[in-house]
């Protein structure tokens, strides 16, 4: 499926901030599961953009922003053909424990920020009875259309910061925290998994948004896109846009600014077909063909100086 | 053992002169490096203790204590966290030193080298093809899951391939007599400058058993450090190398400092950098400068809150990119941290092979880690012989735990913690540490000590410091060496092997003196504390200089107030009349209140700007001369000592602001005469000039407004410190017209407030200006304008009194002062430290 894709982002600040440093992890991948047919980015203020491939093979873009400015606007346009490849998981002839892992997957075994080990996940595992499974298809099944069970959906109650601990305790949770959870539950059972962070379109749906979901390796054809957030395989709907051991290796943007003012964030995601014309960039009306997701987040940060002082402290204690 | 009386382990019995009450008491492990288990003195400290033979008890004493306010003065503290004494405890120094043989220690120095190029070969192997981890040497979980193995870092290849190039290792004495290691530190290693330290306090103290025993010289150590970060820059010619400090609240900010001014660096903390087109800039009062090379004392995952831990506030955003780059070499490397752990020494004998095809000349510490199988089965049958670690750093690490100091259930818990996830844990033995006599003012105690040994890289090879960092526990029992936990440090003194040439060897001629710029290269940050010192202490001086003449008045006076009193009182400002109850209480002594003004803890109390200066300058320690810092500590001392003090009289008051007041005269005298005067003084200067102008503004109007209260213009003077020029000028014939010449407009008396707006204009157009331009620039306004209204001032009209006797033209004048100064002071801060500004971070959403 050949995807179109408008992806913005836009800082306003209080007061003007100076020294804006970003990195940006925005341009679709390029791999055997989809072709990356054209890629746009602009920022303004207008700034000079770097690029570079990180540790996990992600294009990420750097910019800075250097003269005071109150807002700033990220817009990654980007054109996607997708493949689908079929396949049906009960096919897959690999077994537990798997074999032939070399030690570059080892990173993908291993807890990573909110990915923790946690007791609840041995219950689970014990109880749908994936901890003794053999069949890795049968453990995929479960992971991909069970963790309902865990976690409910609900926006608004975890935040990037959300371990698998915490989410399991509230028992709610976003694509985000059930991608964390199937990726625990993946690793506690020795198959390596990776985050992915992406767009999903689906003609279906009302809203879409950044997406994020889960790779599990199958040692017989790679890497396998699992969905556990829809309870399904990854398909043509899916565009990843980085990979890594957890989100926090790969936020869409993070960035330092001087200054004390205030910031507010509004991310905004269009994603169609591309045979249907684009439409610009600039804020567009609801309920066109094309699908609108709007993402409202005020936050608010201030410095806290007691943070830097024990920052200070924590370096090479003797 | 037998325990061996103190009179047989007396070290007076070897006969270097020290009478009977100097004795050691027995040493309690089973060694001690100044006894032998026969009670013979051991070669090494013969020789010190021979060398010491002229040196009496009394004389050492003597010496020790001077040497200990020296180290109190020179500010050598280290930071201990939770201690009430809080920030800034002097360092713990032993007067006696280590020491150590030289051929003994020839052969530590061969381990130690063959050690960091064993870890820097590792460093190399982890940041480039992996095969240690890919052939097992090392375990995958161990180093994947250490917070210091840096991603973002992988694939790059450092300047030279080096990646280690300071290198410290925490050394012990095991029974078996043989130096084992106990800690390797390879991101940022501290210590050495608190060695130099030692060295240089010791050495004074001791200079002619120093000479006598021919001691290795430190000083080549640290050129070998210098040149090997210079070899290191991109840039060949000329490199600017700066060290990189957490801040003034890290407990070795002191170490940073003292560093920085020794090695000829400008100390930059991280928000003193900024990174343009992956090129790392210093901004300084100038503009940006471009930086070469950084040695840094932050940790690893701080350095960059873009491409590291997003949510340092220490680092430089971008810092990453640039060294990629290969704009800038970061020593050490930025990721060699993840070779801190506990758990490396079980893994070095078989990398030591495999890497250098050597055998490991060094051992360290018996260590098991978990995530191997069959150290796990160990460490659970053996758990209470063992000290258990995390196997990472971090703040989830949590401390060591010795295993036979658990009960029952805690036991458990460990052991199914451990059994979670077997990987994130270590065990090691419990050290066998050597004891040391140690000095406690009366007698010789033996302590466990532990020795911090330093390297740096030169070139293609490491040199060793000769000597280090000795720190010894707390008390006779403890195993816990450590300044955070109380104990204290000592001298080493590697004694030379005794050929007089290799002495000569250790200094090459020519040895290249430090010179340190200054000028427009001012970091924004300096400036703003320097401009912040001068206003603290000149404030502090006005008050006190107010406060001993009405000390000196109210000691003359009996009962009734005069109006003059009541006016210097005003002159003091609304805070202090409050707290020191003067106006509410009338028949109240005067001198009561006053002296509590001095100590109070309000806004703009001596004690309370003293502080503050004292603060603002131990953020700037590498800028400002030893004096100068000995004379602000002393003023710190002083008032922060008399302030605990219970009683106190008139006469102790006026002691304290006599001396005070001398204090400050040091302070500004060493300010103006040994401060080159370039920006950095000039800011010093201008907030003085700023805070003295508004002094007078305060003491002229509280005084003089008011022609009822005429009576002081004897006490203006004396407060102004102007009756000695007004009695030259005028005899002993007081009016108002020429004092308030000489307090207002006369700009050749260095009180009067156009002598500090002269001074002002001067500075403003010395300063280096970002953006030139033909017009004034506000601040240049502000003060020309200020200049031009007193300049143009009528002495008769503003000395005029209305029918009520008020000063309307006076009160005009230094209305229109009290405006210019505090903006002018924001002007300041708005051109040239605006930029002294916290990050913030920003992260996106999924």
């Amino acid at each position: 499926m050949l995807l179109s894709i408008c992806h913005k982002t836009e800082l306003g600040y209080s007061e003007p901030i100076s020294e804006s440093v970003m990195e940006l992890r925005v341009m679709p991948r390029n791999d055997a599961r989809q072709t990356l047919r054209s890629f746009e980015l602009d920022i303004s203020p207008e700034a000079g953009l770097f690029q570079y491939g990180d540790w996990q093979g992600n294009l990420a873009h750097c910019f800075s922003v250097l003269e005071p400015h109150d807002r700033l606007v990220i817009v990654a346009s980007s054109t996607v053909e997708t493949h689908t490849r079929k396949l049906r998981v009960q096919d897959l002839p690999d077994t537990l424990p798997l074999s032939g892992i070399g030690h570059r997957l080892e990173d993908m075994l291993l807890p990573h920020e909110a990915v923790l080990r946690d007791p609840r996940l041995v219950q689970f595992a014990e109880q749908t009875g994936i901890a003794a499974e053999r069949r890795l298809s049968t453990v995929l099944g479960v992971v991909t259309t069970r963790l309902g069970e865990l976690v409910t959906y609900a926006k608004g109650v975890t935040s990037t910061r959300s371990s698998v601990s915490d989410v399991l305790d509230r028992g709610k949770g976003v694509c985000q925290d059930y991608a964390h959870v199937a990726i625990a539950l993946l690793r506690m059972l020795g198959i390596p998994a990776r985050y992915v962070s992406g767009y999903l379109y689906r003609s279906e749906f009302t809203e879409l948004e950044t997406h994020a979901w889960v790779d599990a390796f199958v040692p017989s054809v790679g890497w396998l896109g699992i969905d556990p957030t829809h309870g399904e395989l990854a398909g043509d709907g899916h565009v990843a846009v980085a990979v890594g051991r957890s989100y926090a290796d790969v936020p869409p943007n993070r960035g330092v600014y001087k200054g004390t003012a205030l910031e507010q964030m509004h991310v905004s995601v269009r994603i169609q077909k591309a045979s249907e014309p684009l439409e610009a960039p600039a804020p567009p009306p609801l309920g066109l063909a094309a699908r609108f997701f709007r993402n409202r987040l005020q936050r608010e940060r201030r410095v806290d100086l007691r943070t830097l002082e024990q920052q200070q402290q924590q370096q090479q204690q003797q | 053992m037998d325990a061996r009386t103190s009179e047989n382990g007396a070290l007076g019995r070897v006969g270097f002169g020290l009478p009977e009450r100097w004795t050691y008491e027995t040493p309690l492990a089973e060694i001690d490096e100044a006894l032998a288990t026969s009670g013979e003195v051991r070669p090494p400290f013969a020789a010190f203790f021979a060398a010491l033979r002229n040196v009496s008890p009394e004389e050492l004493s003597r010496r020790f204590d001077r040497a200990r306010r020296i180290i109190r003065e020179n500010g050598v503290t280290y930071n201990v966290y939770g201690d009430p004494r809080g920030m800034d405890r002097p360092w713990q120094l032993d007067p006696l030193p280590l020491v150590v043989d030289g051929a003994e220690w020839a052969a530590l120095e061969r381990g130690l080298v063959q050690r960091a190029r064993l870890l820097d070969a590792v460093l190399a192997d982890l940041y480039g093809p992996r095969r240690t981890l890919a052939s097992g040497l090392l375990p995958a979980e161990l180093v994947l899951s250490h917070p210091g193995y840096l991603r973002p870092l992988c694939g790059f290849r450092p300047a030279e391939g080096v990646h280690l190039h300071s290198y410290g290792v925490d050394i012990a004495r095991g029974t078996d007599r043989r130096f084992y290691v106990v800690d390797d530190r390879t991101q940022a290693p501290s210590g050495a400058g608190y060695a130099l330290e030692n060295r240089i306090v010791i050495a004074r103290m001791l200079a002619q058993p120093f000479r006598d025993c021919r001691v290795e010289r430190l000083a080549p150590f640290f050129q070998a450090l210098r040149d090997g970060l210079a070899g290191l820059s991109p840039r060949r010619d000329n490199p600017r190398v700066v060290l990189l400090t957490p801040g003034p609240y890290n407990e070795t900010y002191c170490e940073h400092a003292y560093l920085a001014r020794y090695l000829g660096y400008t100390l930059v903390e991280g928000g003193d950098l900024t990174v343009r087109d992956r090129v790392v800039y210093l901004k300084t009062l100038g503009g940006l400068e471009r930086i070469d090379v950084i040695l840094r004392r932050l940790d690893d995952g701080y350095c960059d809150p873009l491409c590291l831990r997003p949510d340092s506030l220490l680092g430089v955003p971008g810092l990453v990119h640039a060294v990629r780059a290969g704009s800038v070499v970061v020593a050490n490397a930025l990721g060699s941290g993840v070779l801190e752990t506990p758990a490396l020494p079980a893994f070095l004998p078989r990398l030591c092979r495999e890497l250098l095809g050597e055998e490991l000349k060094l051992p360290s510490i018996r260590t098991f880690y978990c995530g191997e199988p069959e150290s796990l089965a160990y460490v659970i049958e053996h758990l209470s012989d063992l000290v258990i670690h995390s196997a990472w750093p971090g703040p989830a690490s949590g401390e060591a735990v010795f295993g036979g100091e658990l009960g029952q259930s805690e036991r458990a818990e460990l052991v199914a913690k451990i059994r979670h996830r077997p990987g994130a844990w270590v065990a090691r033995e419990r050290p066998a540490l050597s004891t040391v006599p140690v000095y406690d003012g009366h007698s010789l105690k033996p302590r466990h000590f532990g020795l911090r040994a330093f390297l740096a890289r030169r070139g293609d090879e490491y040199v060793v410091m000769p000597g280090g960092l000795t720190r010894f526990a707390s008390s006779r029992d403890s195993l816990v060496v450590s300044m955070q936990r109380g104990g204290g440090s000592k001298d080493t003194w590697v004694l030379s092997s005794g050929e007089p040439s290799s002495v000569t060897l250790l200094h090459p001629p020519g040895l290249p003196i430090a010179i340190v710029r200054s000028g427009a290269d001012l970091p924004s940050r300096v400036a703003d504390n320097l401009f912040w010192i001068g206003r603290h202490v000149e404030r502090a001086d006005g008050t006190c200089r107010l406060i001993r003449s009405l000390l000196l008045r109210a000691a003359e006076e009996e009962g009734e107030r005069s109006p003059e009193i009541g006016a210097l009182v005003r002159a003091l400002g609304a805070d202090f009349e409050q707290a020191s109850g003067i106006p509410s209480r009338p028949g109240a002594p005067l001198d009561v209140g006053l002296a509590s003004v001095l100590f109070s803890d309000e806004r703009h109390s001596p004690k309370h700007e003293i502080a503050l200066g004292y603060r603002a300058a131990s953020r700037v320690r590498d800028r400002i001369s030893m004096d100068t810092w000995r004379v602000l500590s002393h003023l710190h001392l002083e008032v922060e000592r008399a302030a605990r003090r219970k009683a106190f009289d008139t006469s102790d008051a006026l002691e304290l602001s006599f001396s005070l007041l001398l204090g400050f005269s040091a302070f500004s005298g060493l300010v103006m005469e040994n401060m080159t005067h370039g920006p950095g003084w000039r800011f010093a200067d201008m907030g003085r000039r700023i805070e003295r102008a508004a002094f007078m503004v305060r003491l002229i109007r509280s005084t003089l407004l008011e022609v009822a209260s005429s009576g002081s213009l004897d006490a203006v003077l004396d407060v102004a410190d102007s009756t000695i020029t007004y009695r030259s000028r005028y005899f002993g014939t007081l009016a108002p017209e020429p004092v308030l010449d000489l307090l207002i407009t006369d700009e050749t008396n260095p009180r009067s407030i156009a002598y500090q707006l002269v001074a002002l204009k001067e500075h403003v157009g010395q300063l280096p200006r970002a953006r030139s331009t033909p017009l004034l620039s506000a601040e240049s306004k502000t003060i020309v304008e200020a200049l031009s209204v007193v300049r143009l001032a009528d002495l008769e009209r503003i000395a005029r009194a209305d029918a009520h006797g008020h000063r309307g033209e006076l009160a005009a004048l230094l209305g229109h002062l009290e405006r210019a100064l505090p903006t002018f002071a924001e002007q300041i801060t708005l051109s040239y430290l605006a930029h002294v500004q916290p990050s913030v971070l920003v992260e996106g959403v999924a």
